[in-house]
C-alpha cells in the first residue's frame, strides 16, 4: 500500500522571488555521485541509440551555450571545444556499450580513462583540458540520466516545470537553466553573492541556495515548494501547503507583472528628481534581462568570463568582440566595462602558489599590474571601443591614487601606440575607480579629484571594512550592510565626490535590496547598477518616495548605533512602501 | 591509431611554429578543417625538442580532437601529415596550410 511521504519543510537563504511547486530534477554535479548501473543493458543496440540521443542532447547543450555566450570569440569557443571532444569519444563509448557496458559506465569509463591521460600530459596547457574532458563527462552523464529517470509514468519534466535541485551550480550550468522548463532552483551550497544565485536572479527563476539537507533527502520525481522569497523548501507538501504555495505565487506573479509594466516609466522620485538605474551584467543575456527592465546601460561590465581556467588570456580582438556586441546592444546607453577582477572567489590565470590570504592578496588592479600584457591588451580594445559609443573604463580594487595614476599612465601609453598604428580610439576615455577598499572611502576627495567617475561595491566594501568573510556561511550574521560604519563611508563618499562634480554609482547586492533604497537615495545616491531582476522593484520604490522622505530617513539612520537597530528602523519604515 | 595498408595517397612534413604548440585551440580548429575532408588524416610526430616530453613515432586521428590533444605537439616539433582516399591532396594541402599559418595564433 502506497505511504504518503512525510511534508518536510527546509530552511535555506531566500535569493529571488517566486513561490513555485515542481517535480525534482536533480542535477548530479559529479560522476561519482550518479549511480552507474552495474547490470549489463539487455538490448544493446537500444543502448547504443540512448547513448546516441544523450550526446544529442548534450551538443544542443553546448551549442545553445555557444551562441549565447558569443560563438568563438568569446567564452562561447570554449564549449565550441567541447563539442568536438564529446564527438571524439562518441566511437569509443559505443564500442564499450557493444561488449555488453551500460551506457552511463561506459561513458564515464571512456572519459575518465581520456582526462586521466591528458591529465599526465607533457604540455601543461593540455593537461589542463582534463577539466574540460571531466565537464563533458557531467554533461553526457546528466544527459543519459534525464532521459531515463520515471517517476511512475510521467519522466520528470515532461510538460511540467522543473525544480532544479543541485549541491551547486557553476556559471555556465546556471545560464544553461534559461529558456527551459524550469521553475525554480534549489542549491544545498552557495550564497546570495555567488555567480550561480547571481545568474538565477537575472534569469528571474524563483531561487533558494543553503539549504542544508536538500541533497541527502530530495529524490528525482519528489514535489518541492520553494518560495524564493522567505528561503524555504518544501519536501512533499501536502494539499493545504500546495495550496498556499499556489496562492503566494499567483499574487507574486501577479505583483511581478505590474513591476514589469511600470519598466517603461521615468524612473524618478514623488518630487521630480531623476535617478539613473543601470544592470550589472556578466554574460550577454544578461543585457537583455536589464534592458526588459528598463536599465539605462550598463554600470558594471564583468569581464572576467572572457577567460576560462587553462585556456589562454582573450586576444584583443576577443575582448574587442565582446564589448562591441555588448555596446551594440546597448542602443546608445552607456557601457561601464570593469577591467580584469581576478583572485578573489575567481581565480585568475597565472595564480602563483596559493596566496595565504586571496583576499589580500595579488588580486583585481594588483594582478594587472604583475601580469602587463594582459592589462595592456584589454586597455587597447576598451580604447579602441571607446571610440564607438559611450564606454567607460572602471578599475577595480583601487586603494590610493598612485593606482589610478598608474593605471591612467598604462592607458595613456595604450592610446599613443593605437595612434601610432593609426588604430581609431579615444584617448579621452572616463576612467572610473572601484570604492572597495575603505581606504578609498575614507580618501574619496583625493581619488574624486582625479577620478571621472566612483563606483561603490558594497559587497568588498562591507567585507573589508567589517573584516568579515561574505563567502563564509558562519559569519553571515556578521556581513551588515547596514552597519554603522558602512553608512558613514558610503555618505562620505557620495559627500566627497559631489563637491568635486564626479558622479557614483552604487553597483553592489545592497544596491539591489529595495529595504536599502530609500536609504541610499537619502545619503545622495542618484545610480544605482543592479543584478536586473531587482530594478523593477527599486523603481517602485524610487518612483514612491519624495526626495525629502528618503533624507529625513537616511539621517535617522546616521543617528542609530547598531545595524540592528538600523534594520529594525528601515523595516517599520521602507517594508510599507513595498520593500522586499 | 595504426596506419591502414598502402602507402598514403599523399604526405606532407609540416613544423608547429605557434609559441605555444598544437594546444587546445589549434587541435580544434585542425579537426573542424581535417573533418570536411573524406580521406582518412593522420598526423604522426617525427621529431620533438629535446625536453619538450611529446614522443616520436606517435601517430594520431586528425579527425578526433582528443587525439591530437594528446599528441600535444610542442612548438618546433617536425610531423608529417598522411591522407587515404578520395580527396587526399587538397586535404593535406588544406591542413599544412594551418601549421604554415600557425593556427592564427
Amino acid at each position: 500500500m502506497p505511504v504518503t511521504p512525510a511534508m518536510v519543510r527546509l530552511t535555506g537563504i531566500p535569493v529571488c522571488g517566486g513561490s513555485r511547486v515542481g517535480p525534482a530534477l536533480l542535477y548530479e554535479e559529479s560522476p561519482d555521485v550518479v549511480p552507474l548501473p552495474d547490470a549489463p543493458p539487455q538490448d544493446l543496440e537500444a543502448e547504443v541509440g540512448r547513448l546516441r540521443r544523450a550526446v544529442a542532447t548534450a551538443r544542443g547543450e553546448l551549442e545553445r551555450l555557444q551562441s549565447a555566450l558569443g560563438g568563438d570569440a568569446g567564452v562561447g569557443g570554449i564549449f565550441r571545444a567541447h563539442v568536438l571532444m564529446l564527438e571524439g569519444v562518441t566511437q569509443d563509448i559505443e564500442g564499450e556499450i557493444r561488449k555488453g557496458i551500460a551506457a552511463e559506465r561506459a561513458a564515464a569509463g571512456v572519459l575518465h580513462a581520456a582526462a586521466a591521460r591528458l591529465a599526465r600530459s607533457p604540455n601543461r596547457l593540455m593537461a589542463q583540458r582534463a577539466q574540460d574532458l571531466v565537464d563533458v563527462e557531467r554533461r553526457l552523464l546528466r544527459a543519459l540520466s534525464g532521459a531515463a529517470v520515471t517517476v511512475g509514468a510521467a519522466p520528470v519534466g515532461a510538460g511540467r516545470p522543473v525544480v532544479v535541485v543541485a549541491r551547486d551550480l557553476t556559471p555556465s550550468e546556471t545560464a544553461l537553466l534559461e529558456g527551459r522548463n524550469v521553475a525554480a532552483l534549489a542549491l544545498e551550497q552557495g550564497g546570495v553573492t555567488s555567480h550561480s544565485a547571481v545568474i538565477a536572479k537575472s534569469l528571474g527563476i524563483a531561487c533558494v541556495v543553503g539549504v542544508s539537507g536538500l541533497m541527502d533527502r530530495v529524490q528525482h520525481g519528489d514535489t518541492l515548494w520553494v518560495d524564493g522569497t522567505h528561503g524555504t523548501v518544501v519536501l512533499h507538501p501536502d494539499e493545504r501547503t500546495r495550496a498556499e504555495a499556489q496562492g503566494q505565487g499567483e499574487r507574486y506573479d501577479v505583483f511581478e507583472r505590474t513591476l514589469l509594466a511600470e519598466s517603461r516609466l521615468p524612473c524618478e522620485t514623488l518630487d521630480g528628481h531623476k535617478v539613473t538605474l543601470l544592470a550589472n551584467i556578466e554574460f550577454p543575456l544578461d543585457i537583455e534581462a536589464g534592458l526588459a527592465r528598463g536599465a539605462e546601460g550598463v554600470g558594471l561590465y564583468r569581464t572576467e568570463f572572457l577567460y576560462r581556467p587553462g585556456q589562454p588570456l582573450p586576444t584583443e580582438e576577443q575582448h574587442l568582440a565582446a564589448y562591441r556586441s555588448t555596446l551594440e546592444r546597448l542602443g546608445g546607453g552607456r557601457l561601464t566595462v570593469r577591467t580584469f577582477d581576478f583572485g578573489s572567489d575567481k581565480e585568475g590565470p597565472g595564480a602563483q602558489a596559493a596566496e595565504p590570504n586571496p583576499a589580500l592578496g595579488v588580486r583585481s588592479l594588483r594582478w594587472c599590474f604583475v601580469h602587463p600584457a594582459a592589462f595592456h591588451t584589454q586597455l587597447r580594445a576598451l580604447l579602441r571601443v571607446a571610440a564607438e559609443g559611450d564606454v567607460r573604463v572602471l578599475l577595480p580594487m583601487v586603494g590610493s591614487l598612485e593606482e589610478l595614476r598608474r593605471a591612467r599612465a598604462l592607458l595613456a601609453a595604450a592610446a599613443q601606440e593605437l595612434e601610432s598604428e593609426g588604430l581609431a580610439c579615444r584617448a579621452d576615455v572616463p576612467v572610473g575607480i572601484m570604492i572597495e577598499i575603505p581606504a578609498a572611502a575614507v580618501i574619496a576627495d583625493l581619488l574624486a579629484a582625479e577620478a571621472d567617475f566612483l563606483s561603490v561595491g558594497t559587497n568588498d566594501l562591507i567585507q573589508y571594512d567589517l573584516a568579515v568573510d561574505r563567502l563564509n556561511p558562519r559569519l553571515a550574521g556578521l556581513f551588515q550592510p547596514s552597519h554603522p560604519s558602512i553608512l558613514r563611508l558610503v555618505r562620505d563618499t557620495l559627500r566627497a565626490a559631489a563637491a568635486r562634480g564626479k558622479p557614483v554609482t552604487l553597483c553592489g547586492e545592497m544596491g539591489g535590496h529595495s529595504i536599502y533604497t530609500p536609504l541610499l537615495l537619502g545619503l545622495g545616491l542618484r545610480e544605482f547598477s543592479l543584478t536586473p531582476g531587482y530594478i523593477p522593484r527599486v523603481r517602485r520604490l524610487l518612483r514612491g518616495l519624495t526626495l525629502d522622505r528618503a533624507r529625513r530617513l537616511a539621517s535617522e539612520c546616521l543617528a542609530l548605533a547598531t545595524a540592528e537597530e538600523v534594520e529594525a528602523h528601515l523595516r517599520r519604515h521602507v517594508v510599507p512602501l513595498g520593500a522586499g | 591509431m595504426s596506419a591502414p595498408g598502402g602507402e598514403p595517397a599523399a604526405r606532407r612534413r609540416v613544423t608547429v611554429v605557434n609559441r605555444q604548440g598544437i594546444h587546445a585551440r589549434p587541435a580544434a580548429m585542425l579537426v573542424q578543417r581535417a573533418r570536411a575532408y573524406a580521406c582518412e588524416l593522420a598526423l604522426v610526430l617525427l621529431q620533438a625538442p629535446e625536453g619538450s616530453g611529446a614522443e616520436p613515432g606517435t601517430r594520431v586521428d586528425a579527425k578526433n580532437v582528443l587525439d591530437v590533444m594528446f599528441l600535444a605537439a610542442p612548438a618546433g616539433a617536425l610531423l608529417e601529415i598522411e591522407a587515404h582516399g578520395p580527396g587526399s591532396e587538397g586535404a593535406v594541402e588544406a591542413l599544412a596550410a594551418l601549421f604554415a599559418a600557425g593556427f592564427q595564433e
